[in-house]
């Protein structure tokens, strides 16, 4: 993760620049009571403008406080996102990780290591009977673990439909509730300060930023407006816009109330998971998949093509799939007999010409530049590794989520002078603490690459 | 202090110097800062004797250094959350307190240059 510690820098400098600024406005505060000054008015700002970030800009009348704490709300909006994001894609990968060993004492690895095991017993006794039968036995048992591997994503791809469904029922259910708060709102403006509707208002807010990624307008009188994603809107006054999922067609879709397709604006949450894990990831890892089978599939054909049967006839192709796109699902052994492994070369009959060339395989690189067994391993640990970059990411997520939680409790109801000095005192502390970490951080790598060199 | 020792003490100061940043004030950072300063010692410390260790004990000693180096990253994170956090808001401040827009679109900062002129 270098690109975190390169930016722990340039965040101290981007504070620097706002403590700046705000310690003009400290100094306007200071100035309050100078003869001649006349004190800002407030009550009328101008909203920062950008509309990548959901910012409308524009003139709205509002009070400092409101926007410090909107800003704190939106910032655990944020870290609820990302940590619904996380968590969802520990929770799938977690599934699916089982389905790939690594150890070699079961799955895929094992039975690849006993049929290539049979294939070189076949070189040393290529006319005995139990060797040949217990080619076909391995390679049976080798298509059964891609069948079996293929049919677990397949399953995993196919309970993420329910999830799917289920994750955008949530999203409107809360939206619901936050049209709902927005016309009791509309209807008495006295609601709007009423702190039940407004915990009500943020619970129901919270929630939905676990799920999708939200931007929240807050409009005068305490309703607000919700989009999902900065364009799709969810709410709007006391109305509720629709949005739907799906992923029984093979493929996750999401629609706005339109009905137009969101999916690829999506920018965190659990749908965002959700849809990420049947549009990318299990078709990524089954594609792995798919390639290895038919990669084990054509490579054992085509050398038995090559050789001869104990009758002297032209070798029959071992296995059999429908195609490239599905071959680790419908990878099987043909229905030949062991008199008709071709272990021999047609110049030398009764020989183990073909069954070396056959057990060859185990070591030549067939997949890119990769074993078959390699390539395995390669997948595999693909796999381990999306899952513990996903536990990584779900604890750091988590740790930022309570750190936004505790800020937002701690930049309420403080007075705008004193922040301005604390601001600076912040940076200072903030460049310092992150000085530390980075020169602890080369430090680590150092004595690491120092018990990895010894 | 033998390696192993050395890095406990590290881990315990790194953990704790993340369970500070949960709650990012200036003196959490401060305390932050003097732990991670105690750890740096701790490594320090080990990486003048790991190569003296065993060979047999080097792949535990890798093992509690990764261990320390994830929770490095997690100090890495709450920091960084914390100055996007403040950062963000000074912006969310200043921008509150800004009368209107600049010819770069942006809203302007509070002007404290008044006049006032009185007739009659």
């Amino acid at each position: 993760m270098p690109g975190l510690f390169t930016t722990l820098t340039t965040a101290a400098d981007a504070m620097g620049v706002y403590a700046k600024a705000l310690n003009t406005v400290s100094n306007n505060v200071e100035n309050a009571g100078t003869a001649g000054y006349a004190r800002q008015d407030f009550n009328v700002v101008a909203q920062p403008f950008d509309p990548s970030a959901g910012l409308p800009g524009g003139i709205a009348a509002g009070e400092i406080q409101n926007s410090r704490d909107q800003y704190a709300e939106q910032a655990v909006w944020t870290d609820q996102q990302g940590f619904g994001q996380a968590d969802q894609s520990v929770t799938e990968l977690s599934a699916i990780e089982p389905l790939f060993n690594v150890t070699g004492d079961s799955g895929i690895p094992q039975a690849l290591n006993a049929f290539f095991g049979s294939l070189s017993a076949l070189s040393v006794s290529p006319n005995d009977s139990v060797t040949r039968n217990n080619v076909l036995s391995s390679a049976t048992q080798l298509a059964h673990q891609f069948n079996s591997v293929a049919t677990g994503l397949g399953n995993a791809s196919l309970a993420l439909n329910q999830k799917i469904t289920s994750a955008a029922d949530t999203i409107n259910g809360l939206t619901q509730q936050i049209a709902a708060l927005n016309g009791q709102i509309g209807n008495d403006a006295r609601t709007g300060t009423d702190p039940a509707v407004d915990a009500s208002m943020h619970n129901a807010l919270e929630s939905l930023a676990e799920y999708a990624n939200i931007t929240v307008l807050k409009q005068p009188g305490g309703a607000v407006t919700v989009l999902m994603d900065g364009q799709t809107p969810l709410v709007m006054g006391n109305r509720q816009y629709l949005i739907s999922a799906s992923g029984a067609t093979g493929t996750a879709v999401v629609k706005d109330s339109l009905g137009n397709n969101v999916t690829a604006q999506l920018l965190g949450g659990r749908l965002k998971a959700l849809a990420d894990m049947k549009n990318t990831v299990i078709p990524g890892y089954s594609s792995s998949l798919n390639q290895l089978a038919s990669g084990i599939s054509d490579q054992v054909n085509n050398t038995l093509l090559n050789g001869v049967d104990t009758s002297g006839n032209q070798g029959a192709p071992l296995f059999g799939y429908n195609s490239p796109a599905d071959a680790a699902a419908t990878m099987q052994v043909n229905g030949i007999t062991t008199d008709q492994l071709a272990a021999a070369l047609p110049g030398a009959p009764g020989g183990n010409g073909n069954a070396l060339a056959l057990a060859a395989l185990a070591n030549s690189p067939e997949i890119g530049s990769m074993t078959f067994t390699d390539a395995y391993s390669s997948l595999a640990s693909q796999v381990g590794q999306s899952l513990n970059t996903a536990t990584q990411d779900q604890t750091t997520q988590q740790d930022l989520l309570d750190q936004a939680r505790s800020t937002r409790s701690d930049t309420e109801g403080v007075s705008l002078d004193v922040e301005a000095t604390k601001m600076i005192e912040y940076q200072r502390s903030y460049q310092a603490t992150a000085h530390m970490v980075t020169i602890l951080n080369d430090l680590t790598q150092s004595v690491m690459d120092m018990l990895s060199a010894t | 202090m033998t390696s192993e020792a050395a890095l406990r003490v590290a881990q315990a100061a790194a953990e704790h110097a993340r369970r500070l940043l949960l709650f990012p004030s200036a003196a959490n950072l401060d305390r932050s800062r003097a732990l991670l300063e105690q750890a740096y010692g701790s490594i320090e410390a080990l990486r003048r004797t790991c190569g003296e260790a065993p060979r047999a004990r080097k792949p535990e000693l890798r093992a509690g250094l990764a261990v320390f180096d994830r929770t490095l990253r997690r100090v890495a994170a709450l920091l960084e959350g914390a100055a996007r956090f403040r950062a963000g808001w000074f912006q969310a401040l200043t921008a509150a307190t800004s009368t209107g827009y600049n010819n770069q679109g942006q809203p302007s900062q509070a002007s404290t240059l008044r006049s006032l002129s009185v007739e009659g």
